[in-house]
């Protein structure tokens, strides 16, 4: 769809349409669109105002105007920040690759194999198993998880009771990227998946039937047909996730932080909270929001500006 | 808005625990000097006033009398509902609505129009209390952003954010003049509050709040099952750590999901090694407990503890600690005293099959070893305080006298009214004592921690929560160290105690589950008094002896 907007709008200007004329045309649409745009503006773009605080050492009872103004003092702590301000962004850094490498294909493998189950009612069942994790909050998760592989959860509870060791699984240090990587896998997969296979039902099938007749195999389909159809929306995806790549999920870490310490669980977002937060220090906070923001748009822009060199789409056509 | 979502989710994971990240209303007290009445908190400022006299309510007595100095008085049955006492004889209210604002932890209720039971407390106060019940958790950022707003309500429940006394200053009405000294006595119910309460409530040398006084109920605990401990044949007191840890050793059994400690006992060990409250105060100087020599003793013990397996393995989650309790799993729990009446209703009604040999008491602090001195910490007296917004400035008595209905005691017709409600609608007699009907319950307004008289400590249907918990407080209030720094409000406390505390309480979580090794804690103290701890002592000792002496 990212494909045919441009196009149509080229062919309107090729067609030499005065802005005018097409105004008129379109006034419908644009009142349709009001709503939403108010919505974002009010939502999205008022509040991105409120950054300001970022240079400001910012008081709720004097309010954003009249607080005082304190320059670049807020950004100190990225400039210089202490040892636990690296450890959070190494533990981001670790955090955002292994999610990238081992997280992200995840839906794409579970697309391709609910594309080849041939029972739609097999496929139905299997699909709303796997995407309704999503809709549980990370508390409840994170409870299950420990019910399970707690140290006194039903995994040790039964090792135990047959004269084993207990393994604990949630309070070990060395096993926590595993474990909050394995979470966000049985939580999202599912989801991520349905993008997945909307794009695969837009590839023609007029194509799978004549690699067929070139005697193509189930492998040689998959690499020839299939994933080039998906390399669009796979391409994009990626590209949007770069941009939230030094957000790896607060929730889901500061509630199983105590488990097994800041060392191995501070990242980012814990950071700023323990450290901001936690003493009304919402300047510094703002400050390492914003960076995080701006570096996020970098990626997008870089990562967009690569796809185009490779002849993507990216997030939008040139 | 993503922070608040998450903090509620924490908290209610973590069942309200010693933690209470984010959520914690004001917390402050006063270690008090004996004797004088003048303020004393809250940094300098003139003090040319007397606090509020005390004149204690004169009611039905309580079955177990309390102290103002700490003890909760305790009702074993709710005073006869014909014999309550009317503390106010007309209703205070002017007819314009008094707004308000405060932390609930309870379900959300109907709103005021369907709501009988708020209609009733309006027809009782003679204004409608327009009072908006935020979820607990939320509090802080509402608070925050109502602040920002410029408007806070007539009534509400102050919350410990950063400059709090420029904030009151700012927006808060200045109540010396109206409740200094004998003024009190036209607002009978918050006479009634200890006079020593009322230092919390002095900022920059000015009344601005009212103390919600809550007594050694804020103390913690370490809850014992003293059920299973005595259905085992093993002891309930100890006589020092090595028969302390020889008894945790025989009550836990791994193969069968049991261990004695369903979390770490911190402060308990801390407590019995002698370690000072948080902190250490010569006349002086203040030192923070971190730096205390005998942390590495504490280190040693907490190891052996975890060597013996007997700490739950999933201690240091932070979560489930109270349900372990309860189901039998673990013997020992640390938790807040308020939790006590609540185990015994959670038992009741989740563990049914416990609930008829259910017993618990705190656990007696002992001595260490030989050459130790233990003895138990002491919470702050005063948890929430009650600020009266500017708005309210040209109806001050009107709102004071508000205030004055929602403080009346056990005893009185008022709480009766503002607690149960009417008669017959919400609230039934069920063996001389106030029922609350399916109605009372779904309507009734927990304004508890907006107002309140010094907290009584009752659970109707269990004696034994009552009458054991007023033993321990008993004990407590004759032995227990106070922290120091209670009371006074320090600027680089507020703003870096909390963040400088979570690197050192993460620190000692890693010693004792043996990731860190136990030198690392040396190193961790120099950089705390770097990182803050040693400005924070400075200003301690500042604040102090310019509000103390």
């Amino acid at each position: 769809m990212a494909a045919v907007a441009p196009e149509r709008t080229r062919l309107a200007t090729a067609a030499g349409a005065p802005t005018r004329r097409r105004r008129r045309r379109n006034w419908t649409l644009a009142v349709f669109a009001m709503p939403g745009l108010a919505v974002v503006l009010a939502f999205h773009y008022y509040p991105l105002v409120g950054n300001v605080i970022a240079f400001k050492d910012y008081l709720p009872f004097v309010g954003i105007w009249d607080s005082p103004w304190v320059g670049w003092d807020n950004f100190g702590v990225i400039v210089d920040g202490d040892a636990r301000f690296w450890n959070a962004v190494s533990n981001t850094l670790v955090i955002t690759a292994v999610q990238t490498v081992f997280v992200f294909p995840l839906p794409i493998v579970l697309a391709l194999l609910l594309n080849s189950l041939l029972s739609e009612r097999l496929k139905r069942i299997v699909q709303s198993i796997t995407y309704l994790p999503h809709f549980l909050s990370w508390v409840i998760i994170v409870a299950i998880f420990q019910t399970v592989f707690g140290g006194a959860g039903s995994i040790s509870a039964f090792l135990r009771q047959h004269g084993y060791d207990g393994l604990n699984i949630i309070g070990n240090a060395d096993a926590f990227i595993a474990l909050i990587t394995a979470q966000v896998m049985w939580k999202d997969t599912g989801w991520a998946a349905i993008l997945f296979l909307a794009a695969l039902s837009q590839i023609d099938t007029e194509l799978y039937e004549a690699s067929a007749v070139d005697g193509a195999g189930r492998w040689r389909q998959m690499w020839h047909v299939t994933l080039p159809g998906l390399r669009g929306i796979i391409v994009l995806l990626f590209i949007l996730q770069l941009g939230s790549s030094l957000t790896v999920g607060f929730e889901q870490l500061i509630l199983q932080q105590p488990a097994v310490g800041l060392r191995a669980s501070e990242v980012l977002d814990t950071y700023v909270y323990n450290q901001g937060v936690v003493g009304g220090n919402w300047g510094e906070a703002t400050a390492v929001g914003l960076v995080k923001g701006l570096i996020g748009v970098v990626l997008v822009l870089g990562a967009n500006k690569i796809a185009h060199w490779l002849g993507e789409a990216g997030v939008y056509r040139r | 808005m993503s922070t608040a979502r998450s903090i509620s989710r924490r908290s209610l994971l973590l069942g309200g625990a010693g933690l209470t990240l984010g959520i914690g209303v004001l917390a402050a007290c006063s270690t008090g000097t004996p004797g004088s009445t003048r303020p004393t908190s809250g940094g300098a400022g003139s003090t040319d006033f007397d606090l509020p006299v005390h004149r204690p309510f004169n009611g039905p007595a309580p079955d177990l009398p309390g102290t103002p100095d700490g003890v909760n008085p305790g009702f074993l049955r709710y005073p006869e509902v014909r014999n309550l006492v009317r503390t106010v004889p007309e209703p205070p209210g002017d007819g314009r609505p008094v707004t308000a604002m405060t932390p609930n932890w309870a379900p959300a209720r109907p709103a005021m129009n369907e709501n009988s039971f708020w209609q009733y407390l309006n027809s009782q106060l003679g204004s409608d209390l327009d009072v908006q019940l935020v979820p607990g958790a939320d509090y802080a950022n509402v608070f925050s952003t109502t602040v920002a707003s410029g408007e806070l309500p007539d009534l509400f429940t102050l919350y410990r954010a950063p400059r709090l006394p420029e904030l009151l200053e700012a927006e808060a009405v200045d109540l010396t003049d109206h409740l200094a000294g004998d003024a009190i006595a036209a607002y009978p119910n918050l006479a009634n509050i200890p006079t020593e309460a009322w230092r919390f409530s002095v900022y920059n040398g000015r009344i601005r709040t009212i103390p919600l006084w809550r007594g050694l109920r804020t103390s913690n605990v370490l809850f014992q099952r003293t059920d299973l401990l005595e259905a085992a044949g093993l002891p309930t007191e100890f006589s020092d750590f090595d028969e302390f840890l020889d008894v945790a050793r025989e009550i836990s059994d791994p193969a069968h999901n049991r261990w004695a400690f369903a979390n770490f006992p911190m402060e308990f060990l801390r407590q019995c090694l002698g370690i000072d409250n948080r902190w250490t105060h010569d006349g002086e100087d203040f030192v923070s407990y971190w730096a205390d020599e005998r942390q590495a003793d504490f280190f040693e013990a907490g190891r052996k503890l975890m060597d013996a397996g007997v700490v739950h393995p999933d201690a240091f989650t932070g979560a489930g600690h109270k349900e372990r309790f309860m189901s039998g799993e673990s013997v020992f729990a640390a938790d807040g005293m308020s939790a006590w009446a609540a185990y015994y209703q959670n038992v009741a009604s989740s563990f049914p099959d416990v609930a008829g040999t259910f017993k618990i008491d705190g656990t007696r602090v002992f001595d260490f070893a030989d050459g130790y001195d233990g003895a138990p910490w002491r919470g702050a007296d005063v948890l929430e305080q009650c600020g009266i917004g500017n708005g309210a400035q040209d109806r001050i008595e009107t709102v004071l006298a508000v205030a004055n209905y929602l403080a009346a005691p056990i005893g009185s017709v008022e709480k009766l009214a503002s607690w149960y409600g009417k008669e017959g609608d919400h609230f039934t007699i069920e063996n001389g004592e106030p029922a609350r009907t399916e109605t009372g319950n779904v309507e009734w307004l927990n304004l508890g921690l907006l107002m309140n008289a010094p907290f009584e400590v009752e659970a109707p249907g269990f004696p034994d929560a009552v009458s054991v918990q007023h033993a321990f407080q008993t004990y407590l209030n004759s032995d227990a160290k106070r922290n120091p720094a209670d009371g006074l409000y320090v600027e680089s406390l507020v703003a870096n105690g909390g963040s400088l505390d979570i690197t050192m309480t993460d620190l000692t979580n890693e010693i004792l589950q043996g990731r860190q090794d136990a030198g690392a804690w040396r190193t961790a103290v120099d950089d705390y008094q770097l990182n803050g701890g040693e400005e924070i002592a400075l200003e301690l000792a500042e604040v102090y002896a310019a509000t103390r002496s």
